[in-house]
């Protein structure tokens, strides 16, 4: 597909269809609007990626992705220290943050356990999660791992790791979206809803 | 249950059509390799989301010389008792640009409305009724279990659920065993929680598929009865698969006990994966001790019986019967032919006339198909 291309622009072609969701075809129309587009832009563009490699690191405390370490939710004195709230990526943090219902500190495990992706729980952040629990005040672990069966295995490992610390481990609900019509539930969904159905 | 209009895009050898139905039997008649049996794979798209035989999606694409279309295109208007439903699904080449690529993915709609795929079995019911039936005794168990499979998902919403979640927690445990085996990691203790997961769906889809079969095959004993006009015991058993010598333990204690042999082989050895079922008359298995007829009159049974038990819920299936009569002796033709003129909308091919019986043809519309296109006589 590259064949005939100026060496320059068929090693761009080939990064950026290294990236997720872009193939062949995406990664060489989007080359072709770089090699038209401002030479500002570029440069915008430049110096941000620049900015991801040097600037941004892992946050000692909680793996969040930062430009401070530790990052300003560890270091906010705003927030409460005996919760924390475990969740599987970054991503995950930031919709957990848009509620406005969790005051606590975070800690991103970086994945789920997925024996076919060869993620065992060695290589996600659990040890430094029971580390943390030992050496810190701890009351409560939220986990907020994904209603996956990934996520479940790696909420079963959790618990099981923690159960020598004195941590109340705790798992968020599973149910009814908001503003869902039952008769629409799928029966998994609703069989949960029903488990965790809770007095008035 | 009916469909009252069926439109084709670059559908197997159609590239448009565009069809009223009646609410009725129809004989399609036209010769070889004209689309009789593409426009009958075309309800079973509606019907279960994917062609015969579990054939690979990109097979239901049109090709165009040496390439296959943007896309095919299946949308069908689907009544049952007091609901109306549109119906689309749309099967896409995943990789446009390589001519030698195999995979499509599909899409299903939903009165407009983008829905998952395992959503869609049960708004069409049908039964399918095709010359090659006959391997679903003398065949691999994996036609068995898909016969089981389709079957139930059409009548039971959870089943394909159940099915996609054990499909996706048996690969996490095959890797998970396969790693032990090459002992790339210690993650022995992890297999407690896959364990669990795969016992439970196992549980519900062998619990299905074993009520499934006594329901099947108590009615089946009849239709039996009734084609070779005699009365034989015809009896379904299912056996769930066991390594020789565990045949006598179950849940936990088998998955314990098979540890070695599991980790060993880097795979589960066990579970509704491998379950197979056989079909006895007179407490004999019917593919080795029955001759070809009775195998044939069989596996006819067992529709005709899953026709009737589908239509237990109130509203019959639509029924597909792909060239069945050319098998068929003139008495057996007529006696399959009124079973279908009890029920609801029907669709049966022929290559020619002839094959169909006298009272089909009274009762029934004949549509023509040549060369991807139909059109009614």
């Amino acid at each position: 597909m590259t064949d005939g291309l100026p060496n320059q622009i068929a090693q761009l072609i080939s990064e950026l269809s290294k990236l997720p969701t872009i193939g062949p075809k995406t990664a060489a129309r989007l080359a072709f609007f770089l090699l038209k587009a401002p030479s500002n832009q570029i440069l915008d563009l430049e110096r941000s990626l620049e900015a991801l490699r040097v600037d941004i690191v892992l946050c000692d405390i909680c793996f969040n992705y930062s430009d401070n370490n530790p990052c300003s939710f560890c270091t906010n004195s705003d927030r409460e220290d005996y919760t924390l709230c475990v969740v599987e990526d970054p991503l995950d943090l930031l919709a957990i943050e848009r509620t406005g219902q969790f005051r606590g500190r975070y800690h991103v495990l970086h994945g789920a356990i997925s024996p076919l992706e060869g993620i065992g729980p060695g290589d996600l952040k659990i040890r430094e999660l029971v580390e943390r629990v030992q050496t810190h005040e701890i009351h409560e672990v939220v986990v907020a791992t994904n209603a996956t069966f990934e996520g479940d295995a790696t909420a079963l490992e959790i618990v099981r790791q923690l159960e020598s610390t004195n941590a109340i481990v705790t798992r968020l609900a599973r149910g009814l979206a908001t503003g869902g019509d039952i008769e629409y539930a799928d029966s998994a969904t609703l069989a949960q809803a029903f488990e965790g159905r809770r007095k008035f | 249950m009916y469909c009252s209009r069926i439109t084709l895009s670059d559908f197997r050898n159609f590239e448009h059509l565009n069809l009223e139905l009646p609410n009725e039997p129809v004989g399609i008649l036209g010769q070889n390799a004209q689309g009789k049996s593409n426009l009958l794979e075309a309800f079973l798209v509606l019907s279960i989301g994917r062609g015969r035989n579990n054939k690979s999606l990109i097979e239901l694409i049109r090709y165009e010389g040496q390439r296959p279309a943007d896309f095919a295109r299946v949308r069908g208007n689907v009544h049952s008792n007091d609901q109306s439903h549109f119906i689309e699904v749309v099967f896409a080449p995943t990789e446009k640009d390589d001519p030698m690529s195999s995979r499509a993915s599909r899409r299903f709609k939903l009165n407009g409305k983008s829905q998952r795929m395992s959503d869609l079995p049960g708004f069409l019911q049908t039964v399918h009724f095709a010359p090659d039936d006959a391997d679903l005794l003398t065949g691999s168990p994996s036609i068995r279990r898909r016969f089981i499979d389709v079957s139930l998902s059409q009548m039971r919403t959870n089943y394909v659920r159940a099915l996609i979640d054990y499909g996706r927690v048996l690969g996490q445990r095959n890797a998970l065993l396969r790693n032990l085996k090459e002992s790339r990691r210690n993650d022995s203790n992890q297999l407690e929680y896959w364990d669990g997961q795969i016992l439970s769906l196992s549980k519900l889809i062998v619990d299905a598929r074993i009520d499934f079969l006594a329901r099947l095959s108590k009615i089946a004993s009849h239709e039996f009865s009734a084609l070779v006009g005699r009365h034989d015991d015809f009896q379904t058993r299912y056996f769930q698969s066991r390594p020789t010598g565990y045949e006598n333990f179950n849940g936990m204690e088998l998955f314990s006990r098979l540890r070695q042999k599991e980790v060993g082989a880097g795979m589960t050895l066990v579970g509704p994966h491998r379950d197979d079922v056989r079909l006895d008359l007179n407490r004999r298995p019917l593919s080795k001790f029955a001759s070809r007829g009775e195998q044939r009159l069989a596996v006819l049974s067992l529709k005709l019986a899953l026709m009737k038990l589908i239509g237990e819920s109130g509203n019959p299936p639509v029924i597909l019967l792909d060239d069945i009569f050319s098998e068929l002796d003139p008495e057996h033709r007529e006696l399959v032919a009124n079973r279908i003129l009890e029920g609801s909308q029907a669709f049966v091919s022929a290559a020619d006339e002839s094959q169909f019986p006298s009272v089909f043809l009274r009762k029934s519309r004949i549509l023509k198909v040549s060369g991807g296109n139909a059109f009614w006589e």
